[in-house]
């Protein structure tokens, strides 16, 4: 009895904190790279918001290998959750449902594995976020929130905008991981060979100037790839697709 | 009550499959638990290189241009190799296309250019997640692009018998014979 009773806990647990979105997958542009063919993109479901400081923290309970004093800094460096007041508790600068930010890539992906999902590809992410956002101006939004600097304590990641997939905070509350965010080609290494500076010169050349929102997909392909995948930023977090 | 029990027994034996992966170091690559098929179809994890040396690049088989190039720079520094070394570093072609490189594509193209198992060894796997990590710990970047072929980064890096990266020629101005030095002093 008492195994149904845990069983049963454990399926409405699940089912809780399965809190996302239909994405029905079709073909779109990129708005990044210099590269302006279409790309197919397949059908999937995404996180509605940001996983949260409370989410990860009880990933982190549970996985005590990803705690702040046992991490590797292979996988995490040491500004790993430092907005945290200690290794298992949030204090004043991490709201519980403010996204969590200072996580890896390493780590953001561990948290999605952990619940069945993964993190989202760069062409499904951009794809949900060329979406348009009822009552709103996405560049607009996306430039606002670049001019600004992060807050001390960011607010809940219920606090932004939803698009028309019902997607919340895609733009305007922080940065996120992708899976394939090393992908992008700028470090003079490859056989597209090419700098972050020509790369960016030619991105910028091959999307129309006039277009700010080019600029800011732009902004984060030039994040993306300044990435590695055990950097921690304080306005860098993630959300999961399946 | 049983049942209980045994679920309790579970959890206990979950949770210790999951504490260290022995006792690799704190920087060594090799602690990630990503699951990988050799050339032979046989399951292996990363830390059955452990033991010894590697020399360790990713490629796709059937990539024209720079892989074959890479192939041939790992077998340049085999050749390079002092007396010492020679027998010791295992040489690690990591595949980033699971899909098109199964067991026999890896085992054929080991066969045409000559690298004999155990010393030459194929790697890939299906899940983008654990390719995508492993190139993230060595620093590797790779795009797919249209008519299945791949940007990647090109290079050789060198990992000691622990699995903790020495040096690389990815994306540096290192070539080969430099990659020696850290395997001596390993």
């Amino acid at each position: 009895m008492r195994t149904i009773v845990a069983f049963l806990l454990i399926l409405i647990h699940c089912a809780a904190t399965a809190d996302q979105v239909n994405i029905k997958g079709g073909v779109f542009t990129p708005l990044y790279g210099s590269a302006k063919k279409p790309v197919k993109v397949d059908s999937f479901s995404m996180d509605v918001a940001p996983v949260t400081n409370a989410e990860f923290l009880k990933f982190v309970n549970s996985h005590p290998e990803w705690s702040k004093p046992s991490v590797s800094p292979l996988f995490a460096e040491a500004e790993y959750l430092h907005h945290w007041s200690s290794p298992t508790e949030l204090g004043p600068s991490a709201i519980p449902d403010g996204p969590v930010v200072n996580v890896s890539w390493f780590a953001a992906k561990a948290f999605c594995v952990s619940k069945g999902m993964r993190l989202p590809t760069v062409n499904e992410w951009e794809y949900v976020a060329s979406r348009p956002i009822p009552g709103a101006d996405v560049r607009k939004v996306i430039l606002d929130w670049y001019s600004v600097p992060t807050p001390d304590v960011l607010p809940s990641v219920k606090s932004g905008l939803k698009n028309s997939s019902g997607v919340i905070s895609l733009h305007g509350l922080i940065w996120e991981w992708t899976l394939d965010f090393n992908s992008a080609m700028v470090t003079g290494e490859s056989r597209a060979d090419g700098s972050l500076d020509k790369s960016l010169f030619c991105g910028a050349g091959s999307a129309s100037a006039a277009d700010k929102s080019d600029y800011a997909a732009f902004l984060r392909f030039g994040l993306r790839s300044s990435l590695k995948a055990n950097y921690t930023v304080n306005n860098l977090g993630f959300r999961c697709v399946k | 009550m049983l049942k209980v029990f045994i679920f309790l027994l579970l959890q206990v034996s979950i949770c210790f499959a999951e504490t260290g992966p022995g006792d690799l170091p704190g920087d060594s690559i090799y602690q990630v638990k990503s699951k990988w098929v050799d050339q032979f179809g046989k399951k292996v994890e990363l830390s059955s290189l452990a033991g010894k040396p590697v020399a360790v690049s990713m490629i796709y088989l059937s990539c024209k241009f720079s892989c074959p190039m890479t192939v041939a720079h790992m077998k340049e520094l085999e050749k390079i190799l002092p007396d010492n070394l020679k027998n010791d570093v295992q040489f690690v072609l990591v595949s980033f296309d699971g899909k098109n490189d199964t067991p026999t594509v890896m085992k054929k193209y080991a066969e045409k250019h000559g690298l004999a198992f155990p010393k030459w060894r194929f790697l890939t796997s299906k899940n983008e997640q654990d390719v995508r990590e492993f190139s993230s710990l060595i620093d590797f970047k790779y795009k797919k692009i249209a008519n299945g072929d791949f940007e990647h980064s090109f290079g050789i890096v060198a990992l000691d018998s622990h699995g903790r990266v020495l040096g690389s020629t990815v994306g540096a101005a290192m070539a080969e014979k430099d990659l020696i030095p850290l395997f001596e002093k390993k």
